[in-house]
């Protein structure tokens, strides 16, 4: 037993270095294009199974081969970068229960506007909002539900000041400071 | 809003409320008839059409959806967001913007509960050797709620056209009755011969 403590003693800041490089750090770099947009909100996960771990947004029209985009997450802030115009719809998204070692997944009705769903007609910032995980009561046999709330909070500047650290291209910087300053006012 | 956990057999039965699950096929001959059988003849359109781009089909056999949908008509009414899962066998498996011929066992009145387009299945493998999958469906509910009153002694019905709108987020934004009992006659007899004439049957009505 005492060997093996010092070998985990050992390895233990290998294993640090292995997750440090598993984790990506978000980083809003040169945008793909001219009318590319930067989609961001939150999903408060406080009451739900798990935390946020992904969000997968689906693009409706134009019809694509590849719909579907996913987005950087930092403590329930979701955002990505070089959305181009159209019309989008959250598809998923998910996250982990440690103490249960489960992966859990959310899926948003396939028909019909979401209230987080966007229309992004003109490059920009599009936010999607702030919201609240529900769980919805059900049958003991019925499939769990859940829905999502307005919560305002955090609020469209707070989410910003929290985004532009990540903000590596002065494209996404500049476009979140002029929309910090217009907050402001 | 559903909550989707990676358990198998919970997704195998969302799966079959879904009405992934055969229906009633196309008739092909007349012969196929039984006495105490009429044919269904009618059809369900999309506009704007489906693009074949939109359905994600990935699970082993879920290609054979595509530009299909399952109608649920019966002598039973079906609630579509909460179907069980015998609902499959009261649905007619049809080709969207086409004429459908369906073999159904004579009864009246018919209930048309809607219909359920098979827009996403794709399965995910996660956890030690892939042991658990999870299989991700969606669809396009297309509403329903219409009785047919079946005329007696009638051996094939013209049920109409079904014309759904749809936005760009696949929300129903309206829904036409199409009267086009002519061209569908035509039609019918070019293909079954003159053995059985096409009766029109009154327009829907709400149950």
């Amino acid at each position: 037993m005492l060997i093996l403590a010092c070998y985990a003693k050992r390895l233990w800041p290998a294993l640090l270095l292995l997750l440090a490089a598993c984790a990506t750090t978000p980083s809003l770099t040169a945008p793909e294009g001219k009318d590319v947009s930067l989609v961001f909100g939150h999903i408060d996960m406080s009451e739900a199974p798990s935390d946020l771990h992904w969000v997968t947004m689906q693009r409706l029209r134009p019809v694509t081969d590849t719909p579907y985009y996913s987005f950087w997450v930092v403590d329930g802030t979701f955002f990505r970068i070089n959305v181009p115009a159209g019309t989008y719809k959250f598809t998923k998204f998910g996250g982990h229960s440690g103490w249960k070692n489960t992966s859990y997944t959310y899926g948003f009705p396939s028909q019909g506007q979401s209230k987080l769903d966007r229309r992004i007609d003109r490059p920009g910032l599009y936010y999607a909002g702030s919201w609240k995980y529900r769980k919805v009561k059900t049958g003991f046999f019925q499939t769990g539900k859940f829905d999502v709330e307005a919560s305002g909070t955090p609020s469209e500047l707070e989410l910003l000041q929290k985004m532009l650290p990540y903000a590596d291209h002065p494209h996404w910087k500049q476009m979140i400071e002029q929309r910090i300053r217009e907050l402001k006012k | 809003m559903k909550h989707v956990r990676g358990v198998l057999l919970c997704l195998l039965m969302g799966l079959a409320a879904a009405g992934c699950v055969s229906g009633k096929p196309h008739l092909e001959s007349l012969n196929e008839l039984q006495s105490g059988d009429i044919v269904l003849v009618g059809r369900i359109e999309l506009v704007p059409p489906l693009n074949p781009k939109e359905q994600q089909l990935d699970t082993a056999t879920s290609g054979r959806f595509r530009g299909m949908a399952h109608a649920l008509v019966s002598d039973r009414r079906f609630d579509l967001d909460d179907l069980p899962i015998s609902a499959g066998s009261h649905a007619l498996f049809i080709e969207l913007g086409k004429d459908y011929y369906i073999r159904q066992p004579r009864q009246s009145p018919l209930y048309y509960s809607g219909s359920l387009i098979l827009l996403r299945s794709s399965a995910s493998y996660s956890g030690y050797m892939n042991r658990n999958v999870t299989i991700d469906h969606g669809q396009i509910k297309l509403p329903g709620k219409l009785k047919y009153v079946i005329p007696p002694g009638a051996r094939a019905v013209y049920l109409g056209t079904l014309r759904y709108h749809r936005n760009d987020y696949n929300a129903i934004t309206r829904t036409e009755y199409i009267d086009d009992y002519a061209r569908a006659s035509r039609e019918f007899a070019r293909r079954f011969g003159g053995r059985v004439v096409l009766q029109k049957v009154s327009p829907p009505r709400a149950p």
